[in-house]
C-alpha cells in the first residue's frame, strides 16, 4: 500500500527515527517500480536483440547495441521474406484466415443460442443451457485425437444389431488445412461464448421484446434488429478475447496442421524455429515480435476492451 | 398501442432506416472504389483471370473492406469518448480498411485468405437467414412453406444417398462414362418441390391423400430405378411381413398412448419397419432390380400416405410449429457444433483409453496401469533425500517460527499456551534440528529410509497438531500477520522440498499447479495493492498486464534468451546469466570489501528500525525491518565469506565464471520454465484484484481510516476479507490453466530434463508416438484433474448470473 502518506500513530520517535522512517516508507513503491522494471526486461531484450545481427547476439548481450553500430532490421527483412528462412507473411496471413473465422462465427453462433436460451420459452431450456455450459469443464485436450481423426478420415458410426456403418462426417482431407483449426476454435468457444451472451441478454428489458412481439415482430426481426445491436459490448468483449486466444494458440494448430509449412499459422512456425536450436535462434528475436505484434496492437489501441475480453474469457476451461 | 409499443416501433424503423442508409453509403463507396481500382490497379492486372470474373471478385474484396470502414467509423463514433480518442480509432479502422482493399487487390495469397473467410461466413449467415425465411412462410403462405419444406428435406435426402453412393447416374461407359449423380441429387430435391407444393396446396382430405400416395409412390419409382447396385436389398420375406406390421402395431399404440389419431401413427410404424426389413436387415447388393424398384415404391407409398393423412393445419398450430422451429433454428447450429467437436469426442477419446495402440483391441485398463507404472510419470524413489534438503531445512525452520510467534502472541494477549501449541513447537523444533543434522553430515545415513521417516514423522506430528490448535481456536489463533507470512513462507519451501524429490510428470505437474498459483496470486495481489493509487499507476498496471497479450510460444521465446548460459570464457549474452556471473566477479574481487562495510551499515540501521517497530508495536515496521535485517547480513556474510553469486573455485585456487544452466540441470529446472507462465498470469491476477480493491466500499475504509489503522492493517484487515471471493475466482482461474499447459514445457524443453508436464506427454504419446490409447488415457486424467475445480467454478458462475 501506498504508506507514504500515512504518518504513523502513536508515540513520538526520535529525530533519526523519522528519517530512517521515511526512507523506508518509499520501499512499497519501490518495490513496485523494481516489479514492473523486472516485468519489463524480458520482453525489452528480446525487442533490442530483434534489431541485432546474428553474430552480434553471439557475441554479446543486447545491452551493447549501441556500441556495435547501432540497429539493423535484417532480422525482420529475412523472416518476412520469401527466402527459405522466411515464410512468417504467409504464416501470419494464415494466422488470420485461422482467427477470423474462429471469431466471426462463434459470436454469431453463440448469439443465436443464446437469444434461444434467454428469451424464448421451451420446454427442457434449462437443462440444455446447464448442459452446455457444463462443457466448458472439457481441456482442449480430451478432443484432439478424435477430432483429427474426424478431420483425416471423416467420422463412421457402425449401428449395432445390424452391423452397417454410416458416414456421419465425410472425408474431406482437412487435416493440414487452416479449417481444421477454426472448426475446432469454434466449437471450444461456443459454450464460454453462450455463457457470456446469455447472461447479458437475460439482462435486458423483456418487456421491450414482448411489446415488440405484440407489434408483429418475429423473433427474427427482434434478435437482428433490438438484441443484437444492444448486446454490442458483451460480442465485443467475446471477440476479443476469442481472437486473441485463436491468435496466440499453439496446441490446435500444431496437431491439426501437422507438417504441412504452407498452413501453419506464426505461432508453430516461430516454435519449429525455436525447435531447431541453431545458427537460425537468431531470427527467433524477430519473429517473436511479429507474432506477438498484432495483439500488442490489440493491447494498446483497445485496451478497455482488451481487460474486459480477458476478464470474460477467464472462466474458460 | 401503449407508449412502450410506440417507443419499439419507432427504435424498429429508425434502426431499419439508418441500416438502410448505411447500406446505401456502402454500395456507393463500393462502386466507387471499384471503378479506382481500375485506375490504380489496372485492367490486367486485377484478381481474378476473366473480366466477369475480375469485377466480381473486386466487388467482394471492395465490400469486405467497406464493411470493416463503416463498421470502424461507427464504433468509433462513441459520443463517451474524447474527441483525439474517437478520432485516432478512426483512423485506425480506415487505415485498415485501405490495408485490406489494397491487399487484396495486390496480393494472392491474402485474397485467397480473404476469399475463405467471406465464403465461410457469408454461406453460414446465408444458411441461418435461409432457415428464418422457410418458417416465415409457415404462417401465412403454407403452401409455399411446404414447398420449401420439400426442398429441403428431398435435397438434403437425396445429396446423402448420393454421397454414400447408394444412389446416382451414369451415362456411357468405360473411358466415356459419365457422372451425373449430382444432376440427379437436383432433380430430386425439384421433384420433392412439387411435392410439397402439391400437398400444400390440397384443401380437401380425399385429394390430400391421393396426392401424398402417388406423389410419395413416384419418387420411390425414381429412387428406386437410381439406386445403385450396392443398394438393391435382398431382403427375407418373413422381415418384410412382421416388421411393418409389428411397429405399425407399436405406432398405433404409441399414438393412442399419446392421445394422437392411431391410423397415421401407424402408417409411420409401418414405413420404418418396411425401411428395417427391406434395408437394414435385407442383404445389400444381392437383390434384384425389380426388389429394388419394389421396396422403393412401397416405401415412398407408405411414407407419402403419412404425409396425405395430416390433418388440415389451423392458424394455432402453424404458430406453434414456427415457434418451435425458431428455436431448432436459432439452437439447431450451436448445438450440432458443440456436440460435433466437444461432446463425441470428449466420450470418444474415453473409449479410446480402454482401446490398444491403434484403437483396434479393448485393453481394459492396461493404459492406465502402464501410465502410473511408468518411472517417469510417478517416481517416489528418492523421497527421503528431500529431508535434507536447504527448502526443508529452512522450510521447517519457519515452520517452528511461526508456531514460536504464535505462542508469544497467545501469551501477551490471553495469558495462557495451549499445550497443543507447545508440543507442535517442540516436533517442529525436532524436525528443524533432525534435517540440519542430517544436511551437516552428523546422521549417519541422511538420505536412508529410515532418517527420513523419523524427520517426516515429527513434521507432520507438528502440523497436525497445529491444525488441532487452529480448528479449537479459530479467529484467536495468533497466527496473522508475522505468524501467517512465517507459516506461509514456510510452507511454500517445505512444498519446495517435495516436489524437488518425488519426480515424474504427475509430480511435475502438481508442482507447476503449486507454484504458479501461489505466486502469480501473490505477486499480483502486491502489485494491484501497491499500485493502487499510487503515482504512475496506469503505467505500472500496464506494462505488468502487458505479457498477457504474448502467446504462450512468445513468452517462452523471450525467457530462453533469458535464461541463454554461453560457455564461461564468453561473454554472457542472457541478462539472468550475465548479472550472476558479474555478481560472483564483484563478491570475489577486492571490490567486495567496501560493498560488504554498506551492507553491515543497512544490517544495523533495519534491526535500529526494527527495534524502533517493536517498541512502538508497529508490526509492519518491525517485521518488514527484521527481515530485510536478515538479507542484509546475509549478503554481508557472503561478501566478507564465500563469495556469492557464479564463479568456481578451480583446485589450484583460481576463480572462474560458472553459469546456471536453468534448462537442463533438475530438478529446478521446472521452477524456470514456470517463471514465464508466472510472468503472463501475475497481469490477470492483478487486473481482477485491482478492479476488486476499487470496489471495496469507500465508507468502509473511511471507517478504518477513523479508527486509526495503519495503510496495512487497513489492507489486511478491511480490502483483504473484500475480496476474499475474487482470491478464490484468481486462483481457480490460474490452477485450471496450469493444471494444462503445454506451449511452454514444449517450447522450452519439449519435457527433456525431467520437466515433463501431462498435457506434453499426452500430445507425445498421441502425435509422436501415435499410441492413441495411451495418449487418450493421459486426456482422460487430465479431464478428471480439471473437473473439480471446474465444478466448482461452474457453480459459482451460476450463482452469479442467478
Amino acid at each position: 500500500m501506498a504508506a507514504s502518506t500515512t504518518p504513523l500513530a502513536g508515540a513520538p520517535r526520535p529525530k533519526v527515527g523519522q528519517t530512517l522512517y521515511r526512507l523506508l516508507s518509499a520501499i512499497p513503491t519501490g518495490v513496485l517500480w523494481v516489479l514492473v522494471v523486472l516485468w519489463f526486461v524480458p520482453s525489452f531484450s528480446l525487442f533490442v536483440n530483434s534489431f541485432r545481427t546474428g553474430d552480434a547476439q553471439r557475441a554479446a548481450g543486447w545491452w551493447t547495441l549501441m556500441q556495435e553500430g547501432g540497429p539493423t532490421m535484417a532480422n525482420y527483412a529475412t523472416v518476412l521474406g520469401t527466402g527459405a528462412q522466411g515464410g512468417l507473411w504467409q504464416a501470419t496471413l494464415n494466422s488470420f484466415a485461422i482467427a477470423v473465422p474462429a471469431t466471426i462465427i462463434p459470436v454469431a453462433i453463440a448469439a443465436f443460442a443464446s437469444y434461444a436460451f434467454a428469451v424464448m420459452r421451451f420446454k427442457g431450456r434449462e437443462w440444455l443451457f446447464i448442459g452446455t455450459v457444463s462443457l466448458l469443464a472439457i481441456p482442449l485436450q480430451t478432443a484432439l485425437i478424435p477430432l483429427l481423426q474426424m478431420y483425416s478420415g471423416g467420422a463412421h458410426w457402425t449401428i449395432p444389431l445390424v452391423d452397417r456403418t454410416i458416414t456421419l462426417f465425410p472425408d474431406l482431407s482437412l487435416a493440414g488445412s487452416v479449417t481444421a483449426v477454426w472448426l475446432t476454435h469454434t466449437g471450444f468457444g461456443l459454450p464460454l461464448a453462450i455463457f457470456l451472451l446469455h447472461n447479458y441478454m437475460q439482462g435486458l428489458p423483456r418487456d421491450v421484446f414482448e411489446s415488440a412481439r405484440i407489434d408483429g415482430a418475429d423473433h427474427f426481426q427482434i434478435f437482428w434488429r433490438l438484441v443484437l445491436p444492444l448486446s454490442v459490448p458483451v460480442l465485443a468483449a467475446f471477440a476479443i478475447f476469442q481472437f486473441l486466444w485463436t491468435w496466440n494458440d499453439y496446441l490446435v494448430a500444431l496437431t491439426m496442421i501437422g507438417g504441412n509449412r504452407a498452413a501453419m499459422p506464426t505461432t508453430v512456425v516461430i516454435a519449429s524455429l525455436a525447435g531447431e536450436f541453431g545458427i537460425r535462434e537468431h531470427l527467433l528475436t524477430a519473429g517473436a515480435f511479429v507474432q506477438a505484434f498484432v495483439p500488442l496492437v490489440v493491447f494498446f489501441a483497445l485496451q478497455r476492451y482488451f481487460v474486459r475480453g480477458i476478464l470474460a474469457g477467464s472462466v474458460k476451461g | 398501442m401503449t407508449q412502450a409499443d410506440a417507443t419499439v416501433g419507432e427504435a424498429l424503423t429508425a434502426s431499419q432506416r439508418a441500416m438502410r442508409r448505411t447500406i446505401i453509403i456502402g454500395a456507393c463507396l463500393v462502386a466507387v472504389l471499384v471503378v479506382a481500382s481500375y485506375a490504380i490497379v489496372g485492367v490486367g492486372a486485377g484478381p481474378g483471370t476473366t473480366v466477369p470474373g475480375d469485377l466480381v471478385s473486386r466487388l467482394a474484396g471492395t465490400a469486405l473492406a467497406v464493411t470493416v470502414g463503416v463498421a470502424s467509423v461507427r464504433a468509433a463514433s462513441d459520443v463517451t469518448r474524447s474527441m483525439a480518442g474517437r478520432a485516432f480509432r478512426g483512423v485506425i479502422g480506415i487505415l485498415l480498411a485501405g490495408a485490406i482493399w489494397y491487399g487484396y487487390l495486390t496480393d494472392g495469397r491474402l485474397r485467397g485468405a480473404m476469399v475463405s473467410v467471406i465464403v465461410a461466413v457469408a454461406v453460414s449467415m446465408g444458411l441461418f437467414v435461409g432457415a428464418n425465411r422457410w418458417f416465415d412462410a409457415a404462417v401465412r403462405r403454407w403452401a409455399k412453406f411446404t414447398a420449401l419444406t420439400g426442398f429441403v428435406l428431398g435435397a438434403l435426402i437425396s445429396v446423402v444417398l448420393v454421397g454414400n453412393r447408394l444412389l446416382g447416374w451414369f451415362i456411357g461407359s468405360g473411358a466415356e462414362l459419365r457422372n451425373l449423380s449430382w444432376v440427379l441429387a437436383a432433380l430430386l430435391a425439384a421433384l420433392a418441390t412439387a411435392y410439397g407444393w402439391l400437398l400444400g396446396t390440397a384443401r380437401n382430405a380425399t385429394v390430400r391423400l391421393v396426392t401424398g400416395i402417388a406423389g410419395g409412390g413416384a419418387i420411390g419409382l425414381v429412387v428406386g430405378l437410381f439406386l445403385r447396385h450396392a443398394a438393391w436389398p435382398a431382403p427375407r420375406m418373413q422381415d418384410l411381413l412382421i416388421w411393418p406390421l409389428a411397429l405399425a402395431g407399436a405406432g398405433a399404440l404409441l399414438g393412442r398412448l399419446r392421445g394422437r389419431r392411431v391410423v397415421p401413427a401407424a402408417v409411420t410404424g409401418a414405413a420404418v419397419g418396411w425401411l428395417t426389413g427391406a434395408w437394414l436387415l435385407g442383404d445389400l447388393g444381392r437383390g434384384n432390380a425389380t426388389m429394388a424398384v419394389v421396396a422403393s415404391i412401397v416405401l415412398g407409398v407408405l411414407v407419402g400416405a403419412r404425409f396425405g393423412l395430416a390433418r388440415d393445419t389451423t392458424l394455432e398450430d402453424r404458430l406453434r410449429l414456427e415457434a418451435r422451429a425458431r428455436v431448432v433454428i436459432f439452437l439447431a447450429p450451436a448445438l450440432l457444433f458443440i456436440s460435433a467437436t466437444l461432446l463425441v469426442p470428449t466420450i470418444r477419446t474415453v473409449l479410446l483409453s480402454l482401446l490398444d495402440r491403434r484403437s483396434a483391441e479393448f485393453v481394459g485398463l492396461n493404459n492406465y496401469v502402464a501410465m502410473f507404472t511408468d518411472p517417469n510419470f510417478l517416481n517416489l524413489a528418492r523421497w527421503a533425500g528431500m529431508f535434507t534438503a536447504a527448502p526443508f531445512v529452512w522450510g521447517s525452520a519457519l515452520f517452528a517460527l511461526a508456531i514460536a510467534i504464535a505462542i508469544r502472541t497467545r501469551r501477551s494477549v490471553e495469558g495462557s499456551v495451549p499445550s497443543q501449541l507447545v508440543a507442535a513447537l517442540v516436533a517442529a523444533v525436532a524436525a528443524f534440528a533432525a534435517s540440519l543434522a542430517g544436511r551437516l553430515g552428523m546422521v549417519a545415513d541422511p538420505t536412508g529410509a529410515g532418517f527420513g521417516a523419523f524427520t517426516g514423522l515429527l513434521l507432520i506430528a507438528a502440523a497436525v497438531l497445529l491444525s488441532l490448535y487452529v480448528a479449537g481456536n479459530r479467529g484467536h489463533s495468533g497466527l496473522a500477520g508475522g505468524a501467517g507470512t512465517s507459516l506461509g513462507a514456510g510452507v511454500f519451501l517445505l512444498a519446495f522440498a517435495l516436489f524437488a524429490h518425488l519426480r515424474g510428470t504427475l509430480f511435475n505437474n502438481l508442482w507447476w499447479v503449486f507454484a504458479v498459483t501461489i505466486i502469480a496470486t501473490g505477486v499480483g495481489l502486491a502489485v494491484a495493492a501497491l499500485a493502487d493509487r499510487s503515482r504512475g499507476e496506469n503505467v505500472a498496471k500496464s506494462i505488468i498486464f502487458m505479457p498477457m497479450a504474448i502467446s504462450f510460444v512468445g513468452a517462452a521465446i523471450i525467457w530462453r534468451f533469458m535464461y541463454i548460459a554461453r560457455p564461461t570464457g564468453a561473454d554472457q549474452t542472457g541478462v539472468l546469466n550475465a548479472m550472476w556471473v558479474w555478481l560472483g566477479s564483484i563478491s570475489t574481487s577486492s571490490t567486495r570489501y567496501p560493498i560488504a562495510v554498506v551492507l553491515v551499515l543497512l544490517t544495523l540501521a533495519t534491526v535500529y528500525v526494527a527495534m524502533q517497530g517493536f517498541r512502538t508495536e508497529t508490526p509492519g515496521l518491525a517485521w518488514s525491518g527484521l527481515i530485510s535485517a536478515v538479507v542484509f547480513a546475509w549478503l554481508a556474510y557472503r561478501f566478507l565469506g564465500p563469495g556469492i553469486g557464479g564463479f568456481e573455485v578451480l583446485p589450484n585456487g583460481d576463480i572462474v565464471p560458472a553459469t546456471i544452466q536453468f534448462l537442463t540441470v533438475g530438478p529446478y529446472n521446472n521452477f524456470w520454465i514456470m517463471v514465464p507462465f508466472i510472468w503472463i498470469y501475475t497481469g490477470f491476477a492483478m487486473v481482477i484484484f485491482s478492479a476488486a480493491i476499487k470496489g471495496v466500499p469507500a465508507d468502509l475504509l473511511e471507517a478504518g481510516r477513523v479508527d486509526g489503522a495503519s495503510e496495512s492493517q487497513m489492507f489486511w484487515r478491511v480490502v483483504v476479507p473484500q475480496i476474499v471471493p475474487t482470491i478464490g475466482v484468481v486462483v481457480t482461474t490460474i490452477m485450471v490453466t496450469v493444471m494444462k499447459v503445454f506451449d511452454i514445457v514444449k517450447v522450452m524443453t519439449n519435457g527433456n530434463f525431467g520437466t515433463q508436464v501431462l498435457a506434453n506427454e499426452m500430445w507425445t504419446r498421441a502425435f509422436t508416438q501415435r499410441h492413441f490409447g495411451q495418449g487418450s488415457a493421459i486426456a482422460v486424467v487430465l479431464f478428471l484433474s480439471v473437473l473439480p475445480i471446474m465444478y466448482l467454478n461452474i457453480r459459482r458462475m451460476q450463482k452469479e448470473a442467478a
